[in-house]
């Protein structure tokens, strides 16, 4: 690890942290109708969007009615996705004459960018044409942020309103998000993309002669190698830039390109790399304000902020720590490499890294998009060293909560607060009570369901596809814990709504574009019931007075216990697989097997 | 065949969840959970 690395991490918290408290009370002033500098933009369209829909601003609706809204929107732009990519072929914005997607993968892929994940099983410059790109699933990324963050603040309401028995209009909230909040950012952002040498056309695609020609071999179906020489390359190109911004700002993480954030037209510059990190990152830290001041306790909302940010930091260090360090099976007697940071080379683990962000970046990248349910990666996840690649699934496995997604990390976390609460309100033999709401047996039920369906998915998932060599192991390029890592981490990723894949899986089999999709739909939809029940819950309770049995949830004690609630339910969830997985192949790796 | 059972598999699991909203809904009312 070196000084100019650490610093590197710190300017870019510092950005973040900045940005957070204008944006937050800025989105709590939209959510709760007040007055904004943006009013005479964004009002007049809303109201003509209310006007054209025939939606009542003013309808009120339970959790009940919420939920099944969000549910009936999700299915409906699922299945319009489904038929456009069914029918690409004939439709116009496809130069590359590309066929239609397959079945099994066409649903994966409209399950993922619903679902706010963006698991690509599929190679988008060879597999979507630009309509896809941008209708279908463009629109994806900006309507299932905005879901997460209507949600969040259905949750939020809950907390804040007394004897209620409704939570906003998910019409209302969803249209708020997308236009006030992730359109304007996302307009600034594409121009700043673009200028640092992000692409934007509708070109077809270049073709390029090799300077220096390829010989590659291939083996057939019927198992005979033959070889080919290569003498030009194609040049994918498109809208690139317009949707690598919502891409990090709605947390969605899906690349136009197949090398995501790594590849030179989606990410081309160190500044396009920290704005892109500070874009995944920005909203999930704003919301935690704009929770402060919309249940009108600000340092509660900068308590939780604090507990994301100790999460952060610790996953930041592990991985940087892991990836600085030399490879050990390097510095045998016969290949004693030089692995030190000097002039020459950073020194470290540099396998599947971009010489042009360097080790910090990288660590960091991995860290931010793990925690905020991202998915983009700028360097390959299954080169990293076993300690180092851990780092990003232990991220993910801790629910998601560390920033989390646009709205889903905030939902997320406070449902660990509620069990953090009631935790405290165990030990001390009082009834737990959260912002004077009483913590009641059908809260900590429903917070339970949300917290147990995530390992059950994840955990079930990987022993079926370990069970069933023909259809889990078939794909598999890895064998031993590193292959164990890759499914799991396949099942983390998905039921997170994360969307990183780890690579070494190919999860292109009619098995894995199933069974992950229907973990992303586990992921997303059956979480969000249980979530939305409590918020309806804690929306009809009265306010009782703080006495000096309450648990005040701004202190330090507090973010101390939310941190250790959520490492303890992490902890015990997942450390028997990770100690298969990742610790093995660290302690094998020192032993001299690799996998 | 495939689009079929992909269209029909996508709505019922959402009549699903939509079951389990109201399930909550009610059995929570009854004061079983």
């Amino acid at each position: 690890m070196t000084a100019n690395g650490w610093f590197q991490i710190f300017c870019f918290f510092v950005l973040v942290l900045a940005c957070a408290k204008p944006l937050g009370v800025y989105m709590a002033r939209v959510f709760e109708r007040e007055h904004t500098f943006a009013d005479s933009i964004f009002r007049p369209i809303e109201r003509m969007i209310y006007k054209i829909t025939g939606i009542d601003e003013s309808h009120e609706m339970r959790w009940t009615e919420y939920s099944v809204a969000m549910l009936v929107f999700s299915l409906v732009t699922m299945l319009v996705t489904y038929a456009l990519q069914r029918l690409q072929h004939p439709l116009p914005l496809n130069p590359q004459h590309l066929v239609a997607v397959a079945p099994d993968l066409a649903l994966n892929t409209t399950i993922s960018f619903t679902a706010n994940t963006n698991w690509q099983s599929y190679v988008p410059e060879a597999t979507v044409s630009y309509l896809t790109q941008m209708m279908g699933l463009a629109y994806h990324n900006f309507f299932s942020g905005a879901v997460g963050i209507a949600v969040a603040i259905a949750f939020v309401r809950g907390i804040s309103r007394r004897e209620s028995r409704t939570l906003g209009n998910f019409w209302v909230d969803t249209t708020r998000a997308s236009l006030w909040v992730l359109l304007p950012i996302s307009v600034i952002g594409a121009l700043l993309l673009v200028s640092q040498g992000v692409v934007q056309n509708f070109r077809p695609y270049d073709q390029a002669k090799l300077v220096q020609p390829q010989v590659v071999s291939t083996t057939g179906t019927d198992g005979k190698t033959s070889t080919q020489t290569v003498i030009t390359q194609n040049i994918a190109q498109g809208p690139a830039a317009s949707q690598e911004v919502i891409k990090m700002l709605g947390t969605n993480g899906g690349g136009f390109f197949n090398a995501n954030s790594s590849h030179p037209f989606e990410n081309p510059t160190p500044f396009s790399n920290l704005l892109e990190m500070f874009l995944i990152f920005v909203i999930p830290a704003a919301i935690t304000v704009t929770l402060g001041r919309m249940v009108r306790s600000p340092a509660h909302g900068w308590a939780v902020f604090a507990a994301m940010s100790v999460l952060f930091f610790a996953g930041v260090f592990v991985t940087y720590y892991a990836e600085s360090q030399p490879n050990p099976l390097l510095h045998s007697a016969t290949t004693n490499v030089d692995q030190r940071v000097n002039a020459m080379q950073p020194g470290g683990n540099m396998e599947g890294k971009e010489v042009r962000f360097g080790i910090a970046s990288t660590a960091l990248f991995a860290t931010v998009t793990t925690d905020a349910s991202c998915g983009a990666v700028n360097s390959m996840h299954d080169s990293f060293m076993p300690l180092g690649g851990m780092a990003p699934l232990v991220n993910m496995m801790l629910g998601e909560v560390i920033f989390g997604g646009v709205g889903a990390g905030l939902y997320g976390m406070l449902i660990f607060v509620v069990l953090a609460v009631f935790i405290a309100g165990l030990m001390v033999g009082r009834t737990p009570e959260y912002l004077g709401k009483k913590i009641e047996s059908f809260d900590v039920k429903m917070a339970m369901l949300y917290v147990l369906i995530f390992p059950l998915s994840i955990l079930g998932f990987t022993a079926v596809s370990l069970m069933m060599p023909h259809l889990g192991l078939s794909s598999l390029s890895n064998a031993g814990p590193h292959g164990l890592t890759e499914i799991l981490y396949a099942y983390t990723s998905t039921t997170g709504n994360n969307g990183s894949a780890f690579a070494g899986l190919n999860a292109n089999t009619h098995w894995y574009n199933l069974s992950l999709g229907t973990a992303m739909l586990v992921g997303r939809f059956l979480m969000i019931v249980p979530m939305l029940a409590v918020a309806g819950s804690l929306a009809q309770k009265k306010l009782v007075p703080p006495s000096q049995g309450t648990f005040p949830v701004h202190t330090l004690l507090f973010t101390a216990l939310l941190v250790g609630v959520i490492l303890i339910v992490g902890a015990l969830t997942f450390f028997p697989a990770l100690s298969l997985g990742p610790i093995l192949e660290h302690l094998l790796m020192h032993a001299g097997k690799t996998f | 065949m495939w689009d079929f059972g992909c269209v029909a598999g996508s709505v019922a699991f959402f009549t699903f969840v939509v079951a389990y909203v109201y399930g909550c809904d009610r059995l929570s009312a009854k004061g079983k959970l």
